[in-house]
């Protein structure tokens, strides 16, 4: 399901959406409560199912760039945007390691995380590649230049992975997470994020306030 | 008893991929340091007679010292070679003439050449307390842990159950919101039974491999020993 389906399906549940007047809630109100919206479904959806559902998840190829790794020592950057991060023991990252998908990186969960493992004679190794993600700056950092790799994660913005276009790809969510969406507004606990409320004011009701077209 | 697994070894990351389909992590790689140390632990705890074997590998002096290799557990003995790994000349001949290699041996400080130490610092190392070596290599005979290039311990194939319920134990110990009691107590159990299991089992191969060794020893000692007559 596309995404402009999903918020016309969510934003019209339960006698929401329909509007008598020119008000209309903008673009950007019904994207950012979507994707507040998907970060609560698809916990919730682990915390029913223990497993993360396939559709949620995205992929991509990050390139090593010489121009942000200016000044770079000893560890490397690449651009990554925001994960979601499911529970204390996962993080929204699956994937995380070589093309071929064959040898992962050693994911860390944060960068203190990673310092620590330093500290430990079985993860010092250097002969694997090891890695973090720094949300505070957008990077995943790894201890090696390597020239390309794969990630495949659940992000919090899905727009922000280049591989999605909006237009033509499914929009990356569950059909189960969607259910789970309109289940929360039934029963109100996430009534007041995506459902526009009815609007049955008349369209004319308050013209005399109106100020005159002094033209 | 007959056990296939013993005689195949299997890479680390093979209980690793097990570890987390039983915790119901496969799906991300955030956690497999901690169960990497995991892993590695319960192997090195096994502590079974299976998990040690004899090495030989040459290595070179530098700074009059040597590091040790990984998983060691006692010094059998050390020669010098040269460069290509030869044993040097002035070596081979020893006081026999018999043109076998000299190998250093004995316990540290022995009357046969006590000048070297074995200090644990940092991973272990031989320091050679005198400037002339005779040459820049040795060769060194150990007994140790059958360890693989990164240092960590290899699995053999019937170990793989056991160091799997540990790590998971371990592992939900340290989570408990994810992992119940039961299965938490449930993992120990199964640790401890197969700990117990592997150990005797070892036991019991050996007592196999070595059974004409002990038959012969107890023979001189026990059957054939006449007193007064050496």
């Amino acid at each position: 399901m596309r995404r402009d389906d999903i918020i016309d399906r969510l934003s019209t549940i339960a006698g929401g959406g329909l509007m008598t007047d020119e008000t209309s809630p903008s673009q950007e109100f019904f994207l950012r409560n979507l994707h507040s919206m998907r970060e609560v479904a698809i916990r919730e959806e682990f915390r029913r199912d223990n497993v993360i559902n396939e559709s949620n998840y995205q992929s991509f190829f990050p390139v090593f760039d010489n121009n942000v790794n200016a000044g770079c020592d000893g560890m490397y950057k690449f651009e990554c945007p925001r994960v979601l991060r499911v529970n204390s023991v996962m993080s929204g990252f699956g994937y995380v390691g070589s093309e071929s998908g064959n040898s992962p990186f050693l994911m860390y969960p944060s960068p203190d995380a990673f310092y620590n493992a330093q500290r430990h004679r079985v993860t010092r190794s250097k002969d694997q590649v090891s890695a973090y993600y720094d949300p505070s700056e957008g990077f995943i950092y790894a201890n090696s230049p390597v020239k390309r790799f794969f990630v495949r994660m659940i992000a919090e913005r899905p727009e922000d992975i280049y591989t999605f276009n909006v237009h033509l790809d499914d929009y990356p969510i569950s059909m189960k997470a969607i259910e789970i969406m309109e289940e929360f507004i039934r029963n109100g606990s996430l009534g007041y994020i995506l459902r526009i409320p009815g609007n049955k004011v008349s369209n004319s009701q308050s013209d005399k306030f109106l100020p005159q077209n002094n033209e | 008893m007959i056990t296939s697994g013993r005689y195949k070894t299997i890479p680390f990351d093979e209980i690793l991929a097990s570890t987390k389909m039983m915790l119901g992590i496969e799906q991300t790689n955030d956690n497999d340091g901690f169960l990497k140390i995991l892993i590695n632990e319960g192997l090195m705890h096994l502590d079974n007679l299976d998990k040690y074997g004899v090495f030989a590998s040459q290595f070179e002096i530098k700074d009059n010292r040597v590091c040790l290799p990984n998983g060691l557990s006692q010094v059998l003995g050390f020669s010098f070679t040269d460069k290509d790994g030869c044993y040097l000349d002035a070596y081979a001949s020893n006081e026999n003439g018999d043109g076998r290699p000299e190998i250093l041996k004995g316990p540290v400080g022995s009357q046969l050449f006590s000048q070297y130490n074995v200090v644990t610092n940092n991973g272990g190392m031989i320091v050679f307390d005198y400037c002339d070596l005779p040459s820049n290599y040795i060769r060194l005979m150990w007994k140790g842990r059958n360890v693989d290039s990164f240092g960590l311990t290899v699995a053999r194939e019937e170990e793989e159950r056991g160091v799997r319920a540990y790590a998971c134990w371990k592992f939900s110990e340290r989570f408990p919101e994810r992992y119940g009691r039961d299965l938490r107590s449930g993992w120990q159990r199964e640790w401890k039974l197969q700990k117990r299991y592997l150990r005797a089992d070892a036991v019991q191969n050996s007592y196999y491999q070595n059974r004409e060794k002990i038959q012969a020893l107890w023979g001189a000692y026990v059957v054939f020993k006449n007193f007064g007559v050496s």
